[in-house]
């Protein structure tokens, strides 16, 4: 949980292979972890500490890292397959301050139980009344076959200039989401501010 | 969080105030989406231009969001002022941002510092803070404080991310120096 001046939600879909949606949802997250905290402080003072990466890699803390070229995003390296930007898995185990990864992260691909991941995209940022967001959003289509659960989403965002280590910034429980075969779940995280 | 803590002279505690952030304004989202979105994103500067933030490093995307100022710089960073004007969401600027220095209604501000990221069972957060003395011959009042980010690298691209107007007015005094704390971060 966070002060209510910045809150993060979460919108959910699942369409089918023509587009009509099936499923909706969008919630409030109550999940910010302390790769979050850790993003915040890299890109106040380009510096970024110690962290532990989604692969529970420890990645030594950077000293000139904490905004340069290749670091900081979501949405980089997030192309189709990769696992920087919004993750998706089938673990349920409670969401503490410290975890740096998904209980159970489904893998990219179209054999049993993995779902494809898709480019992330993006919201621009737009004022409404006396509340900012932004938003990043990102499909996951279900090619394997069978039906495929998703129980946790998540963001990372990329850490490391010399490889793409991923630090988890946000993890929640949702669902159970069943994902059919053919179909394409969308997750969206929308990152608001408000003057209260 | 915001503290802000005011000591004498003598080097005694005089003043301790805490209150929660109200303001993150909306080129806080611009600065993030940028960086998280690896995109140029137009916002407005404290001076008033369109500034752009190099999300994707090009050029001067390391200067982007930093608020780590050096001594005497006032044009980012922790920066305190004396106006007043309640706080929207498209401000860009402090009300009115006090100068670096000794002269009337100017304070001596020290560089920005960060401690450690701090973790415990029940939160994470980070703390970045800030000195300001207080070496006129008045007494100086601060009313409000503000985030202000590098923005596009230059003087006039700065970006304000935070503002907030104090609850009451704050007092430094003679020779005096005040401290002002951020605490940002997410508890369980």
């Amino acid at each position: 949980m966070i002060h209510e001046p910045l809150k993060i939600f979460y919108t959910a879909s699942i369409q089918d292979i023509d587009g009509r949606i099936e499923f909706e949802e969008m919630k409030p997250c109550d999940s910010l972890v302390k790769g979050w905290v850790l993003w915040q402080l890299a890109t106040f003072q380009n510096y970024t500490p110690e962290r532990t990466d989604i692969f529970n890699n420890l990645i030594v803390a950077d000293t000139d890292d904490g905004l340069s070229y290749n670091l900081t995003a979501l949405q980089y390296a997030s192309t189709l397959g990769a696992y920087g930007g919004i993750q998706v898995g089938s673990g349920s185990t409670p969401v503490t301050l410290t975890d740096t990864r998904l209980a159970a992260m489904l893998p990219n691909g179209v054999d049993v139980g993995m779902l494809q991941y898709q480019n992330c995209g993006g919201v621009a940022t737009t004022v409404v009344g006396n509340t900012s967001y932004y938003g990043i959003t990102r499909a996951f289509i279900n090619g394997s076959g069978g039906s495929v659960v998703v129980s946790e989403i998540g963001a990372a965002v990329r850490t490391n200039s010399s490889s793409p280590k991923m630090t988890l910034i946000l993890r929640d429980i949702v669902g159970p989401w069943t994902v059919a075969n053919t179909k394409t779940l969308t997750v969206q995280y929308l990152v608001t501010t408000s003057v209260i | 969080m915001i503290y802000v803590l005011v000591w004498d002279k003598e080097g005694k505690l005089t003043s301790q105030n805490e209150f929660p952030m109200h303001s993150f304004v909306s080129n806080y989202t611009r600065v993030q989406e940028a960086y998280a979105r690896r995109i140029h994103v137009t916002a407005t500067s404290t001076t008033g231009i369109a500034t752009t933030i190099h999300g994707d490093g090009y050029p001067g995307g390391v200067v982007g969001a930093r608020i780590d100022a050096a001594m005497g710089v006032t044009e980012y960073g922790i920066v305190v002022g004396t106006g007043s004007v309640a706080v929207t969401i498209n401000d860009t600027k402090l009300g009115s941002v006090l100068a670096h220095g000794t002269g009337s209604n100017q304070l001596y501000h020290t560089p920005v510092f960060f401690e450690p990221l701090v973790v415990t069972p029940t939160e994470v957060y980070l703390m970045c803070r800030r000195h300001y003395f207080n070496n006129s011959v008045a007494v100086i009042t601060i009313t409000e404080s503000g985030l202000i980010c590098g923005g596009d690298g230059t003087t006039a691209g700065r970006i304000l991310m935070v503002r907030d107007v104090f609850p009451s007015s704050i007092a430094i005094p003679i020779a005096g120096y005040a401290e002002v704390r951020y605490k940002i971060g997410i508890t369980t």
